[in-house]
């Protein structure tokens, strides 16, 4: 008994050990390129170590810190943006019944389903009528396009398990519009707004093709400079630029779950 | 002052009219039961008085004061729902205080209302408490505590007991009738178990359909009921078809002198369980009948007797020592018997089952020698 639960768990500690490897080769490899030298194929480690990647992007004279601060300022706004939109809306589809629900759902997910390109062509012309493309704005605009689709989902969803009863409840308690909002509905809101916020802002912060096309080159953002490095075969400040997108993306995660989680709940999920 | 006052309600949900002319009036004070199956539109009801829903024709006035289309935020009542809703996220004493919070109360006398609340529903201490840690009783009376924070002029209860363990129902329907008696608030309780309303109310309405059936105090609700389906959703009711000659009840070719006067005509008489009596010795206006079921329970028994008037039901006192099958004299208290002319609105409810039953079995007592004398 005792020997062959020793022999799952051993399986089972195996099993993770793979799958951590597996996981964690790729951002390894990132490291070890990040700070080498002189890698030549064929060799395991690198020969040689050395800073160069870091002091290229600490060099004001290469703008990658401006265009990291863009980056970031970018996809904050678009994140705060959709998720002002997307509660709304998540909360007529979660909650309500109206003429062409279906259809309204449908298109919500549609720039989900559809690849990018086909919604970027479109709207690329439309743009240039207005005169947004080339802009912040237009920009902002085209990453609401692809972002919001996940935001109004979760809220959707959130609402949909929350019901109307919490409301009701507030209605009968005398609390107004925006109290029933602030003391009730938020705090049910939380886990969809650490979800939601999360999804949305790793998913502008790496948007490549739509930034490209609406910002023609002149909204300059972190994939746009990434991309030439690794395809002109530039791995050092590839992976420099690799580490520190994925450094942002993890320090939002954390910096939101820190502000939006109350410490004295117990389960995330009041509703269940 | 709260007097409600509910005037030709109708509410239609999606084309189905749930709620159909409803009209009922609420003295001050006053404790009154909503009762009725599931669907019947108690709940709607409840929730046309709080606000949450609006009627689409019709009126509600409190204090002679119009508040049909007022928003629940703005009206002077506060329900209690099923479940009992307490915001997980607060504290229980956050709870309580939650509608004075939204009203601008400040925070010294917000607590302190809340710890004052917190004794009147006997739970003082857990004020720090979070709704999670607390019991499904416990969490029912805070959200009572929260309703009562308010003092509003009219508290809606809907079904706040039947989420609970009978013992605790038992205790929180003392809790609930407690209050009430201290505060003499207008209340409004709806609820599916007659028992519980008769138990608790002033006044009950018996509702059907969306409509209200009748509106009368549990007393008269008992002897006094409107129709067959009220009188044996208050108790176990028999039911003898029979015609009325000249004051005398004839049902089963028997003749009985009724003591009030009726029309002629043909008649439904309904007689209580509890009206009938064991006649021991027999005398002149016994029944005879053979016993075919008895249960005890409580102090009393519960026995089917067959005899030539049908199969009957009876509630005695104490426990009958006679077996199954003997032979037994009873009475019926023909002054506390209720009369229904056959043939009016509620001969199509099927509450005779009884006597269907009772009918079969009059083949087989046939030779029977009726009553004595």
């Amino acid at each position: 008994m005792g020997v062959s639960m020793d022999k799952k768990q051993l399986v089972h500690k195996i099993i993770v050990m793979i799958f951590f490897i597996l996981l964690m080769s790729p951002f390894l490899i990132l490291l070890l390129w990040a700070f080498s030298k002189v890698w030549t194929a064929g060799s395991i480690f690198p020969h040689d170590w050395g800073l160069r990647g870091w002091q290229y992007i600490l060099n004001p004279q290469n703008k990658i810190l401006s265009v990291i601060g863009t980056s970031i300022f970018l996809s904050l706004a678009v994140t705060l943006v959709a998720t002002i939109i997307s509660i709304p809306a998540g909360k007529a589809l979660g909650l309500y019944d109206f003429p062409g629900k279906n259809i309204v759902e449908i298109l919500v997910l549609a720039p989900i389903i559809i690849p990018p390109i086909t919604i970027g062509m479109g709207i690329h012309v439309i743009f240039i009528k207005y005169g947004l493309v080339d802009t912040f704005l237009g920009v902002l605009l085209i990453h609401l396009v692809v972002v919001m689709p996940y935001g109004i989902r979760i809220f959707a969803s959130v609402y949909k398990a929350m019901g109307l009863k919490w409301e009701e409840q507030s209605k009968i308690l005398k609390a107004n519009n925006w109290q029933r909002f602030i003391y009730v509905t938020l705090p049910f809101l939380k886990p969809g707004l650490i979800t939601s916020g999360i999804l949305m802002f790793n998913v502008s912060f790496s948007q490549y093709f739509l930034t490209f096309l609406i910002g023609g080159g002149k909204i300059v953002t972190l994939p746009l400079v990434l991309f030439p490095y690794i395809n002109s075969g530039d791995r050092v400040i590839g992976s420099v630029i690799s580490l520190i997108f994925i450094l942002i993306a993890l320090i939002f995660m954390f910096i939101i779950e820190r502000v939006i989680t109350d410490p004295k709940q117990k389960s995330s999920y009041y509703y269940l | 002052m709260a007097k409600v006052i509910l005037k030709n309600l109708v509410k239609y949900y999606s084309k189905e009219k749930v709620i159909k002319n409803l009209n009922i009036e609420i003295e001050h004070g006053e404790f009154v039961a909503l009762v009725g199956p599931s669907g019947c539109g108690k709940t709607t009801t409840l929730k046309l008085l709080s606000g949450l829903l609006l009627p689409d024709q019709g009126q509600i006035l409190l204090d002679k004061e119009e508040i049909t289309f007022l928003p629940a935020e703005q009206r002077d009542i506060v329900m209690v729902f099923q479940d009992h809703l307490l915001f997980p996220h607060l504290s229980v004493a956050e709870n309580v205080a939650f509608g004075l919070k939204m009203l601008g109360v400040s925070k010294k006398i917000r607590m302190e209302k809340a710890k004052a609340l917190l004794e009147l529903v006997h739970l003082p201490g857990i004020e720090q408490k979070y709704p999670g840690q607390l019991s499904g009783g416990q969490q029912q009376r805070v959200a009572l505590a929260r309703a009562l924070a308010l003092e509003p002029k009219v508290l809606l209860l809907d079904e706040p007991l039947s989420n609970l363990d009978p013992t605790l129902r038992e205790e929180m329907r003392e809790l609930i009738l407690q209050i009430h008696r201290k505060l003499n608030m207008t209340t409004v309780f709806v609820t599916h178990d007659q028992n519980e309303a008769m138990l608790l109310a002033d006044k009950i309405a018996v509702m059907l359909e969306g409509q209200i059936l009748q509106y009368d105090t549990p007393y008269n609700l008992y002897n006094h009921p409107v129709n067959k389906k009220i009188a044996s959703m208050f108790g176990v009711c028999n039911y003898l078809e029979g015609n009325i000659h000249n004051n005398n009840f004839f049902a089963k070719g028997k003749k009985i002198s009724i003591p009030h006067f009726l029309d002629n005509g043909e008649f439904v008489a309904c007689v209580r369980a509890e009206h009938i009596e064991i006649c021991s010795p027999p005398q002149k206006e016994c029944f005879s009948g053979v016993i075919e079921d008895k249960k005890f329970s409580a102090g009393q028994s519960i026995i089917k007797i067959s005899t030539d008037l049908g199969l009957l039901t009876a509630v005695v006192k104490n426990h009958i020592d006679i077996e199954l099958g003997s032979r037994m004299y009873f009475k019926i208290e023909w002054n506390r018997v209720w009369f229904q002319k056959r043939g009016e609105s509620c001969e199509d409810f099927h509450h005779n089952s009884h006597l269907e039953r009772g009918q079969q079995n009059i083949t087989n007592i046939k030779n029977d020698k009726a009553a004595c004398g």
